[in-house]
């Protein structure tokens, strides 16, 4: 049944979806051909005229307004995803949702995957978006700039010799944190929106964010307390690191010392953010299934 | 599994400090079409909304075919809110889909060619469907399924008579032996030719539970006549 649910909600997010994420592809090109124009108008020897002048400030405003076009798709992105969640849980469609016959966890996380699934998404069409401005929007004298590729290789490559596959390491803990805070941020929205739902006959969505800062209130006073404890050991850390001296080619020595000694601090942060994400699902399934009211 | 489709044992549902059902016990067997009448605010929605799982008792219990609501429960029980509750930028097709997908008991032969006797364009999106074509896709969709429990909160409410009488008729052809249909409505002059029993509430509480035909044997009465008397203003 999960298998169903993710399909479907996968679905009727992609409809509205899949155009924004057209349109943030269709911004970054358009910024990159106003960025490009530009920026060789900076470099060719033409002399300015008014003319030029005026080609410089429409290109200009251009890219500036794709930009901004692009932030706006991201952040209308993130609002379809919650707009989705509390229509069809809370409101006429809840009557539809609550009637099938799947358990409330499923439907949480169908809704939480499918939201990763989007944020994921957005993220790797950003990406290329970028991309395309560097290759084609920022060459000097030729139309496909390749330099920051081949700048990039050289560092990577500089990298892997001295420090060899572990570097690796580092790479899938900053993901992994990324993937949990991602969904920890997805969840603490999710239950302010449950929460403001049950409570609220009238004010559902400003109820909602009143407690989304009173849990966000929560969790800062919690990590408070966490953070008071671990600062005190991490200034001890710092500490140790002066009179540490490294060869001028011993990056290794280097890289290991440091890491070695961040690693208490990653994995507790992790574990706090991981227990943090779970009580926000755990309380969301509590409220769905024992104070569900709907109208 | 039980006799019994539907149970309330002491049930109680406040909104606030206000009862909308007030210990209320009831039990309705398999193979009977009962009407669910009473005046507005009497609780038979909210009777209804216990029954789906969609409120949570403040007190008692409520059971279907045994279990209480929950996922084996709406497996069983197939519900017809008094609202739209399709999205609205589904087409009917794909609503009809839906179903399919969630529910192991839908007929989806059944629910095509309902929809072709009511003439509702399969391939329209819901939102662009006139309010009583909407409440007809989603009858069709709730009398596909084979199950155990149907609960209809106002079936026909917007329809045209001639649109009722052949959805009557579809609840008539549709229910088996061992299915209950539960029928909530103020239209009762035209439900009641269908209906084997029927229950009045009043004010979260249980006025009357009796069969069609003692009714009618011993008082003489229609449910039409006998709600009038009963709820008189």
């Amino acid at each position: 049944m999960l298998g169903k649910l993710i399909k479907h909600d996968f679905n009727s997010l992609s409809r509205v979806l899949l155009p924004t994420q057209l349109a943030i592809l269709g911004a970054a090109i358009l910024g990159t051909i106003g960025f490009a124009i530009n920026f060789r108008a900076d470099y060719s020897n033409v002399q300015a005229s008014g003319f030029i002048n005026l080609i410089r400030l429409l290109t200009g405003l251009m890219s500036g307004i794709m930009v901004l076009a692009i932030i706006a798709a991201t952040v209308l992105v993130a609002f379809i995803i919650f707009q989705r969640f509390y229509k069809n849980l809370m409101c006429s469609e809840g009557y539809l949702t609550f009637t099938l016959p799947v358990t409330t966890s499923e439907i949480l996380w169908s809704k939480l995957i499918t939201a990763m699934l989007w944020t994921i998404i957005s993220g790797v069409v950003i990406f290329i978006g970028i991309n395309i401005f560097v290759l084609f929007g920022t060459g000097e004298s030729t139309f496909v700039n390749t330099q920051a590729y081949s700048e990039l290789g050289r560092a990577l490559h500089e990298v892997n010799l001295t420090l060899g596959a572990r570097v690796i390491w580092p790479i899938l803990e900053f993901i992994l944190l990324m993937i949990v805070g991602t969904a920890s941020q997805i969840l603490q929205i999710y239950l302010a929106l449950i929460i403001g739902g049950i409570v609220s006959q009238k004010h559902k969505i400003l109820a909602s964010i009143g407690f989304y800062f009173v849990i966000n209130i929560a969790v800062c006073i919690i990590s408070t307390i966490m953070q008071y404890f671990l600062t005190g050991s991490m200034v001890n850390t710092f500490n140790s690191f002066n009179g540490v001296t490294f060869g001028e080619n011993d990056a290794l020595a280097a890289y290991n010392y440091v890491f070695g000694a961040m690693q208490p601090y990653f994995w507790c942060y992790f574990a706090f953010t991981l227990a943090i994400t779970a009580a926000y699902f755990l309380l969301s399934r509590y409220f769905l299934k024992n104070k569900l009211n709907l109208e | 599994m039980s006799e019994l489709t539907l149970e309330c044992r002491g049930l109680s549902k406040y909104f606030g400090t206000n009862p909308a059902l007030h210990n209320l016990s009831i039990s309705l067997p398999a193979g009977k079409i009962i009407g669910l009448l009473g005046p507005n605010g009497s609780g038979k929605t909210t009777l209804i909304k216990l029954a789906c799982g969609l409120l949570t008792p403040t007190e008692g219990e409520i059971r279907v075919c045994g279990f209480k609501p929950g996922i084996e429960s709406k497996a069983l029980v197939s519900y017809l809110p008094e609202r739209t509750y399709l999205p609205d930028w589904m087409t009917v097709i794909e609503c009809v889909k839906f179903f399919q997908d969630f529910y192991a008991d839908f007929d989806y032969e059944r629910a095509v060619s309902m929809l072709q006797s009511l003439q509702v364009p399969a391939n329209a999106r819901m939102k662009t469907l006139s309010k009583g074509t909407k409440e007809k896709v989603q009858l069709v969709l709730v009398m596909s399924r084979r199950a155990r429990l149907y609960l209809l909160d106002e079936p026909i409410g917007g329809v045209d008579p001639a649109a009722r009488d052949y959805i009557l008729g579809t609840i008539l052809k549709n229910y088996s032996e061992e299915a209950t249909v539960l029928i909530s409505t103020h239209l009762i002059a035209d439900v009641e030719k269908i209906l084997d029993e029927f229950i009045f509430i009043q004010n979260g509480q249980l006025v009357s539970y009796a069969s069609t035909d003692s009714l009618r044997e011993d008082l003489g009465k229609s449910i039409d006549q006998y709600f009038r008397e009963v709820f008189r203003c």
